[in-house]
């Protein structure tokens, strides 16, 4: 079985998935919406990570839980987030928040991509408690992927033609 | 998304158990706006007290009047209405006080809601809330007894974290006991003052009018229709964009001009530090239309003076949907003029033009606007079109949709009729038209479920206190015109800062004392009250600003608006907002 090669792949792809939302948050700290929920849709990538574990332990590969306590306040972060304070006031943060989102909708879908891979796998081994880590968890996947399109659907307008 | 609307308080009576969520519902009876409230109370001064007395409970953080006559008040921690809703479902499921072949026949969902709730045991409610278990039971108890079921939700609900995700489970409380389209079984969601309900009917928030649903090309085309224009100029390629979002627009300087009509946002919208700041920016100019000079105006390049009720002909539609007439009583004073007029002239000026060449707008005073509502209504929901002046001067006041709006068991949700395909209420993105044709086929209710989420401020050691704003009964919104009723002005003359005994004792605050609140976004002082609300949460009315000071716009050093204080972030679902959870600390000025 390969499952474990499955799952690598899926928990490196939550991973980058969770580090581009909370920098997604500090780049656009002054699109309030963009702000707040990038952070809870990050807790749902690094949870999802943490769910997968006992399974990459059970199919020996060496999942990282993502960086869970991941510390806000420090100096990288600070830069950021002022930086985008007053960047946010200009209209050329309307267009990076544009570039940020069509990122971020490419990395949930391939974490989407691997999770439905995941799935197929966990079906025809017959892995129900693989399947039913799936099932809860994929969705919350495609919830982030459809924020960031919708979000590049409501914004795309007014950033490209005022 | 099942809106629900429109039972009648009237018909609260002797056996019912209103819920009252997060709503200071004695300030709302008696506020001199809310009419139609005011005419038939909540029963509150006759059935509270009265032989056969209808049970209550009340969710709530302060021990309001309604909460002080409460069987049960769950006073629940700022921001955690869902777990305490999520519980409260799971013990009428577990329990078996539900009606399963009602919900069977008339809903969608339930496995769902099922499965979410289950982990909201009474005790992990009780852990995220702040409220007793037990007290989660007996209020479960109480409404899974009633025989007849009426709840209302209003502002504590709407603009609080997960807002959307809270006044959904209280319609999903009386749908699953199958407690609603019946004398006495319903949910009044309340909009607001009457005003707030017309302005959702006729698309004034931003919606199309009569309910009609953007994602749904045959909608728009028929408005196109009426319109006589072409689809393509209504805009429906996105939701409608929301005030929130407006003002952001604003701060970023793609949008050039901003008309603000009849309210306050430089008091009324939260982190004012930084509305004042969009507000007064040179790049953007403002159009303020009101009654009386405010704060906003103050910040405005153009006031137009506009004419109040009493000044002007028009309809008012109340939660409940009756719908009221109210004449012109005396000419407006100086230049004022009404609103209508005013955008009348607007359109006459920048000459729209309909798809023939012809004027777009077409009706010239408020009889004629309303007959085209009347037209633009038929068939909606909201069918205005057997209610007109010649009907309503024979006696005001008739309900649209008749006096049973769900009577049938129809929720006017089908695919093809229904306002809205719904929102993720976790994310705020739309429901794609053929999610939701196979999730609800058969236009029947939704039973959507919400997991708890953690708010997106919470106390921290810089901050350790609850911050929750909110209404006192003598003053409206941002008392332009309660504060000018000298009445009203002498009851409530001052903004104070309540706080629970047990936080005044520890940080040796007495009442009376000048006190200080700072958040991360700014600083007030007003003196203390001690109040009967959560330890560890204060409390301020958000009504207060400075068009009665001297600078009139802003703090000038003296701060006591309560929305200096609060965090702009909004709910993804009804874009309202929060601003009844901010993390807070409190001292001795």
């Amino acid at each position: 079985m390969r499952i474990g090669v499955a799952i690598d792949d899926l928990a490196s792809a939550e991973g980058r998935l969770a580090e581009a939302l909370l920098e997604l948050g500090e780049r656009h700290k002054a699109d309030h919406d963009v702000f707040h929920l990038s952070r809870t849709l990050a807790r749902w990538a690094h949870a999802h990570i943490a769910a997968l574990e006992p399974f990459a332990a059970r199919y020996a590969t060496d999942v990282e839980a993502g960086d869970l306590g991941r510390e806000h306040g420090g100096p990288l972060h600070m830069l950021r987030e002022k930086g985008a304070e007053l960047l946010g006031r200009r209209p050329e943060a309307g267009l990076l928040l544009l570039r940020d989102m069509r990122a971020l909708h490419l990395l949930a879908a391939e974490a989407s991509a691997n999770w439905t891979i995941l799935g197929q796998a966990a079906q025809a081994a017959n892995e129900t408690e693989l399947l039913e880590c799936v099932s809860r968890c994929h969705p919350e996947t495609l919830r982030t992927m459809r924020w960031a399109l919708n979000k590049l659907k409501e914004s795309a307008p007014q950033i490209l033609t005022t | 998304m099942t809106r629900i609307r429109g039972a009648r308080p009237a018909s609260i009576r002797k056996g019912l158990v209103p819920v009252v969520c997060g709503r200071n519902s004695n300030a709302r009876l008696y506020s001199p706006v809310g009419a139609g409230q005011a005419r038939e109370p909540m029963g509150r001064a006759n059935s509270l007290h009265g032989p056969d007395r209808p049970r209550l409970v009340v969710v709530h953080p302060r021990r309001t009047a309604p909460a002080a006559e409460a069987d049960v008040h769950l006073p629940v921690r700022p921001g955690a209405n869902p777990p305490v809703l999520n519980g409260i479902l799971r013990e009428l499921i577990v329990t078996d006080r539900i009606d399963r072949a009602w919900v069977d026949r008339h809903t969608v969902g339930f496995d769902e809601l099922e499965s979410t709730v289950m982990s909201y045991t009474p005790g992990h409610a009780a852990e995220l809330s702040g409220v007793a278990a037990a007290d989660i039971q007996s209020a479960a108890r109480i409404l899974g007894e009633a025989e007849a079921l009426l709840s209302t939700v209003l502002q504590g609900v709407y603009q609080t974290h997960q807002a959307t995700a809270a006044a959904v489970q209280v319609n999903n409380i009386n749908l699953v006991r199958g407690m609603i389209g019946r004398p006495g079984a319903g949910v009044l969601q309340m909009n607001g003052q009457p005003t707030a309900e017309n302005t959702r009917e006729t698309g004034a928030d931003g919606d199309l009018p009569g309910f009609r649903n953007w994602a749904n090309d045959d909608h728009v085309a028929e408005l196109a229709r009426l319109w006589n224009v072409e689809p393509s100029r209504i805009p429906h390629y996105a939701p409608p964009t929301h005030a929130m979002e407006i003002f952001r627009y604003c701060e970023q300087g793609s949008i050039g001009l901003l008309w603000i009509s009849g309210t306050n946002p430089a008091v009324s919208l939260p982190e004012l530090a930084r509305v004042r700041a969009i507000l007064s920016q040179e790049r953007l100019f403002v159009v303020v239309q009101d009654l009386y000079e405010t704060e906003t105006t103050r910040l405005a390049d153009v006031v137009l003076p506009a004419a109040g009720w009493g000044e002007k002909t028009g309809t008012f539609t109340n939660a409940d949907r009756t719908v009221h007439l109210s004449e012109q009583a005396v000419e407006p004073p100086g230049e004022a003029r009404s609103d209508l007029d005013i955008w009348l002239d607007y359109a006459r000026r920048m000459d729209f033009r309909d798809k023939d060449g012809a004027p777009l707008v077409k009706w010239h005073d408020a009889e004629s606007t309303y007959a085209a509502w009347q037209e633009c209504s038929k068939g909606r929901p909201c069918d205005y079109s057997h209610i007109s002046y010649e009907t309503l001067r024979g006696g005001s006041g008739i309900q649209w949709g008749g006096e049973r709006l769900y009577g049938d068991g129809r929720f006017f949700a089908g695919p093809d009729e229904c306002e809205s395909f719904g929102r993720d209420l976790a994310t705020g993105a739309p429901l794609e038209p053929v999610e939701y044709r196979s999730l609800n086929p058969d236009g029947k209710a939704i039973l959507k479920a919400a997991d708890h989420l953690p708010p997106d401020e919470e106390p921290s050691d810089d901050f350790p206190l609850w911050l929750t704003t909110g209404r006192t009964i003598w003053h409206f919104h941002t008392r332009t015109k309660t504060a000018r009723a000298p009445e009203l002005q002498a009851a409530a003359p001052e903004p104070w800062i309540e706080l629970s005994a047990g936080d005044a004792d520890r940080l040796g605050v007495s009442g009376g004392d000048l006190v200080e609140v700072s958040t991360s976004r700014g600083t007030v002082r007003a003196p203390a009250r001690i109040g009967d609300l959560r330890e560890g949460t204060v409390f301020m009315p958000f009504h207060y600003g400075y068009w009665d000071t001297d600078d009139g716009a802003g703090p000038d050093g003296n701060p006591r608006a309560a929305n200096e204080l609060t965090l702009t972030d909004w709910d993804p679902a009804s874009k309202q907002p929060l601003q009844k959870t901010a993390a807070c600390r409190l001292s001795r000025a």
